[in-house]
């Protein structure tokens, strides 16, 4: 009896005490600067850089601890409400980066880079930097340009004499034409992200600057229901094929390219290196990038604009100068950014890079040689800007609800819209 | 009968003086108080205190009320979570529950051979790792190339949107379901039929009734305790679903929410988007229905009679 | 047609179904291990059932150089085994003292620990995580065994298993004078074995394949287990490759162990489920 009242006691004991065990001493000269992402190229870009930038502070011996960590946002926002420490360097998913302007976490625990950036912050394109503000200020710097563009097989076009299509009617008529071989001219799903890509084409807003909702306003509304009609007579003739959520990264996309019945996508640019170029190695040569079709009547912009990966910077992290300074040297020089195309393929989003022979000039093996450069560096000052909510998170996840029901039929654009509008303002008068 | 009333005899000739087996049993249970107290209840407290409050886990929080209560049942998308969680269940019941009993009497049949080795394969599924099966079932449900496509194809057919479609996804899940815990159930059922006296079969036979007569007249009734049993256990496990529909959908909760179920609503709705007070709320009337559901059950199963 | 003959149809007709079904359940276990042969194209061509051009391990050989597995696989068998074995002591000890004694608020504190196993686990993440944080116990094995070491479900089958042995037993250990712990080490533990057998079946499964809580927990290839391991695989690998083909090595590593340790002890197991379910 008592035995067993003294091993429960010992263990727990032992357990505590475990637990208590101190961390080792950290020397003032050695410095440890960690990241999470979860993305491994940024890993291998930015420690390549680090090798480089580490040489600035001879006197300091510096330790990287750059990982890919799943499920990261939910991993810091935990150890956020817990009080553990989180990295020094945060890459933020900009979906996720509503989840950190919450209570305004990204304010509060991360640096404002406003005026760290200084006159760099005008080199970005604004809209780069809008995906990471809160309340005006900026918070994140972006991995990427993420302007969309068509990437497609021009030999299913030759070998029936078709032309590449540059507008959305033609987009659809080509479609159709392909449609009856059973070929599709690119794909969606029902994506929140997918849609709002479509939709800032056209010149339409879910927020405004301020993060107001204004969907529901006149304008916007009309353009959202355009763009949905839009898909739906895609999806109704074949041109565009409906894939599940699940299936849209994975290689049964890339099996219907290489079966050639499924021309190409319409997608931003870390398309290429991040889904296309390693499932499709054995279809190198075959893919060209191109324009995405614009609208009829000359409303809207030349592309579009989705994903994006901003950096933050810890605010209490004590090695918060360097990790800054190390975000500085990777990400805010023409130099690097145009090594990060180079290395990653991640367009730069400094303007100036695009008057840069390194990226116009560049030829892509993938793509037949094609300098693929030269499509970015037409539509880079036409990457429209779109505003960050508390609510975007929100919005994109019921926006996928609504989708699948309006791709299956079930509903029209206008009550797709009317659906999506009333739950939003249900969640935004229960946030308040 | 007989041990509790030994066990009460004993007590009263021990009264007075250092009762060693009065206290034992308390001694013995408390491992699991401590640490229930502290690891789990302690946090569930918390969690319920906190489903009055906003919280967003940094910030200080703010006492709402019942807003979190009235959001949630006013939102069609929990409504949606309830009803799929709702059809997993059923489903569960109505299919891995019946399946599972045939497939005991089955393997309990006296002219089957090798029984041993059909009971290990039937056992399989439940000693393999949830992240890695549902990751061969998510290559399996593959709309183009999926085994389970693959023979829809090749006859010309339309193949199924395993993943993709509204109806068809809670089917895979199912299927998901079923493969995972009819072989287990199964082994439960099988201990029961063994436990039946083989007379009232044979009682049976004399009066000649079928097979099915049999079935329905002797092995039903006299497995009922363990039907019981195992439906608390189906029940619990399929209200509380979360990693396989999680992991199937990329967390995104099929198209449509389709295939959402309540604790997958709790972890996107609330945890995700920090709102702890609202996760906690959520969790609080989920733990509310199982526990009356499984109260009610186990009352009829009889597990609160005092002499066991 | 005689009668012997209908039966024999009978007995023909039993073995089908049962033998089909065995393999209907298999099947996609043998898939996987199929497919851990595979490259990631091959597994997404048609027809599924193709063999691979080439046999070879070289996803396992990937799998071995280019992931930390050996780390994921040590630490998952670590946390495993330690949490089997108290849990092993604590349940058995408590099942005994709800099957064989009468106590003072023994129902009330029963239906507490049948509650206890309807708590969502999704309910208490973030209060127990952050309690973890407050013990220092994040990142740290101790939160990976210590909360676990007595779960609600282990208790109520070893009091089902414990019920089955008859009293008299515990009486005349009694009579001999024998203390109340070592009754239940020296007379219920030898008699319980294939119940115990079944309980560490069931908690090394249940700790081997927990995913959220050690997903929350735990970070940095030292520490981690398996399928959080395996779900790093999958979002560290959208940058170069969807490893599908690592990853099915991955998951045969993972659940062919597990399977062959159940198949050796299955004997124990199967007899232990049937004792425990026949008492309810």
């Amino acid at each position: 009896m008592r035995r067993i009242l003294m091993i429960v006691t010992l263990l727990l004991a032992c357990g505590l005490l475990w637990a208590a065990l101190p961390a080792a001493a950290q020397d003032a000269s050695e410095v440890t600067l960690t990241m999470w992402t979860h993305d491994g190229l940024y890993v291998q870009f930015f420690s390549a850089r680090a090798e480089e930038w580490q040489e600035r502070y001879p006197d300091v011996d510096f330790t990287f601890e750059f990982e890919v960590v799943p499920s990261v946002f939910d991993k810091v926002l935990g150890n956020l409400a817990a009080g553990e420490e989180i990295p020094d360097l945060l890459g933020i998913e900009q979906g996720s980066f509503p989840r950190f302007m919450q209570g305004g976490i990204i304010e509060s625990k991360f640096l404002d880079l406003t005026d760290l950036l200084a006159d760099d912050y005008d080199l970005i394109v604004e809209g780069r930097h809008t995906p990471y503000k809160y309340q005006g200020r900026v918070y994140g710097v972006d991995s990427s340009l993420c302007a969309v563009v068509y990437y497609y097989q021009p030999s299913i076009f030759e070998e029936r004499g078709l032309s590449v299509p540059t507008t959305w009617d033609e987009y659809l008529e080509t479609g159709a034409a392909l449609a009856e071989e059973g070929i599709a001219m690119s794909y969606i799903t029902d994506h929140g992200g997918m849609f709002m890509m479509y939709l800032l084409q056209r010149g339409g807003a879910i927020f405004d600057d301020h993060g107001e909702f204004v969907l529901p306003e006149e304008e916007n509304r009309t353009i959202a229901i355009e763009v949905l009609n839009l898909l739906r007579e895609g999806l109704e003739s074949g041109a565009i094929r409906y894939v599940p959520s699940a299936e849209v990264w994975g290689p049964a996309i890339i099996n219907a390219y290489r079966e050639g019945n499924l021309v190409g996508a319409i997608m931003p640019d870390w398309y290429s290196d991040y889904i296309l170029k390693p499932q499709a190695e054995d279809m190198a040569e075959q893919f060209r990038i191109g324009r995405m079709p614009v609208w009829e009547d000359g409303d809207g912009h030349k592309t579009s604009v989705w994903g994006g990966t901003g950096f933050a910077v810890a605010k209490e992290s004590e090695n918060a100068q360097y990790a800054w300074e190390l975000l500085q040297y990777t990400y805010v020089t023409l130099e690097n950014q145009i090594k990060r195309y180079e290395e990653i393929a991640y367009y730069p989003t400094m303007a100036a890079a695009f008057h840069d022979d390194r990226i116009v000039g560049l030829s892509d093996p993938f793509y037949a040689g094609q300098k693929t450069g030269e499509v970015f560096a037409e539509i880079v000052d036409d990457v429209p800007i779109w505003y960050q909510s508390l609510f975007r998170r929100t919005f994109e996840l019921q926006m996928a609800a609504e989708l699948a029901v309006f791709f299956d039929g079930s509903v029209t654009a206008d009550e797709a819209i009317d659906n999506i509008v009333q739950y939003m303002e249900d969640e935004i008068a229960f946030a308040e | 009968m007989v041990q509790a009333a030994m066990t009460r005899g004993r007590e009263a000739r021990d009264s007075g003086g250092f009762q060693q087996h009065k206290l034992a049993p308390y001694a013995f249970i408390s491992p699991f108080y401590v640490l229930f107290g502290f690891f789990f209840l302690a946090p569930s407290l918390i969690a319920l205190v906190l489903s009055l409050f906003r919280w967003d886990g940094i910030n200080d929080p703010r006492f709402v009320l019942a807003r979190n209560y009235g959001r949630l049942l006013s939102d069609k998308v929990f409504a949606q979570a309830a009803t799929n969680t709702a059809i997993y269940a059923i489903a569960s019941l109505l299919i891995v529950l019946p399946l599972a009993l045939v497939l005991a009497v089955l393997l309990n049949a006296k002219s089957l051979r090798f029984s041993n080795v059909w009971r290990a394969m039937y056992f399989t599924p439940v000693v393999t790792s949830t992240v890695a099966i549902t990751l061969v079932f998510q290559i399996l449900y593959n709309q183009d190339t999926g085994l389970l496509n693959a023979p829809l194809i090749y006859l010309g057919l339309e193949p199924i949107y395993w993943l993709g479609d509204r109806s068809w996804i809670k089917v895979a899940i199912i299927i998901l379901i079923v493969w995972r815990s009819t072989g287990l159930l199964s082994i439960y059922f099988l201990a029961g039929l063994q436990s039946i006296p083989e007379e009232l079969y044979e009682a049976a036979s004399i009066d000649g009734a079928s097979v099915l007569q049999k079935f329905f007249r002797i092995t039903i009734p006299m497995l009922r305790p363990i039907i019981l049993f195992v439906s608390i256990i189906v029940l619990l496990s399929s209200i509380q679903i979360f990693d396989e529909i999680h992991i199937l959908t990329h967390g995104t909760g099929g198209p449509a929410n389709a295939s959402m179920s309540v604790v997958q609503y709790l972890y996107e709705r609330g945890y995700s988007r920090l709102r702890l007070g609202f996760a906690s709320a959520v969790g609080t009337v989920l733990f509310a229905t199982v526990f009356i559901l499984s109260l009610l059950q186990l009352q009829w199963y009889g597990v609160f009679r005092k002499e066991d | 047609m005689d009668e012997r003959f209908g039966r024999r149809l009978g007995v023909i007709a039993l073995h089908v179904v049962v033998i089909s079904g065995a393999l209907l359940t298999v099947a996609p276990i043998a898939f996987m291990i199929y497919s851990s042969f595979k490259t990631t194209t091959e597994i997404f061509t048609l027809p599924p059932w193709l063999p691979p051009a080439e046999w070879s391990f070289k996803n396992y050989e990937t799998l071995l150089t280019s992931w930390h597995f050996p780390y994921w696989y040590a630490n998952s068998i670590i946390y495993a085994a330690v949490v089997t074995i108290f849990v092993l002591f604590f349940c058995s000890l408590a099942g005994f003292a709800f099957a064989k004694y009468y106590f003072r608020g023994k129902n009330l504190l029963f239906i507490i620990l049948i509650g206890s196993t309807m708590i969502p686990f999704q309910l208490i993440l973030i209060p127990l995580f952050i309690l973890m944080s407050r013990i220092d116990w994040v990142n740290h094995p101790a939160s990976m065994i210590i909360p676990w070491m007595a779960p609600a479900f282990g208790i109520f089958l070893m009091r089902q298993y414990i019920q089955a042995v008859p009293s008299e037993l515990m009486e005349s250990a009694r009579i001999d004078g024998a203390s109340e712990f070592r009754i239940y080490a020296q007379v219920i533990v030898p008699l319980v074995r294939p119940g115990l057998t079944t309980l560490a079946i069931l908690t090394f499964l249940g700790s081997w394949n927990s995913f959220i809580w050690p997903l929350m927990v735990l970070r940095g290839n030292e520490v981690i287990t398996l399928p959080v391991g395996i779900a790093t695989m999958r979002s560290q690998a959208t940058a170069s490759q969807i490893p599908y083909g690592e990853m099915m090595a991955a998951a045969t590593l993972v659940s062919v162990p597990v399977i062959v340790l159940f198949l050796m002890l299955q004997r124990y197991f199967i007899s232990g489920l049937t004792i425990g379910a026949v008492k309810g």
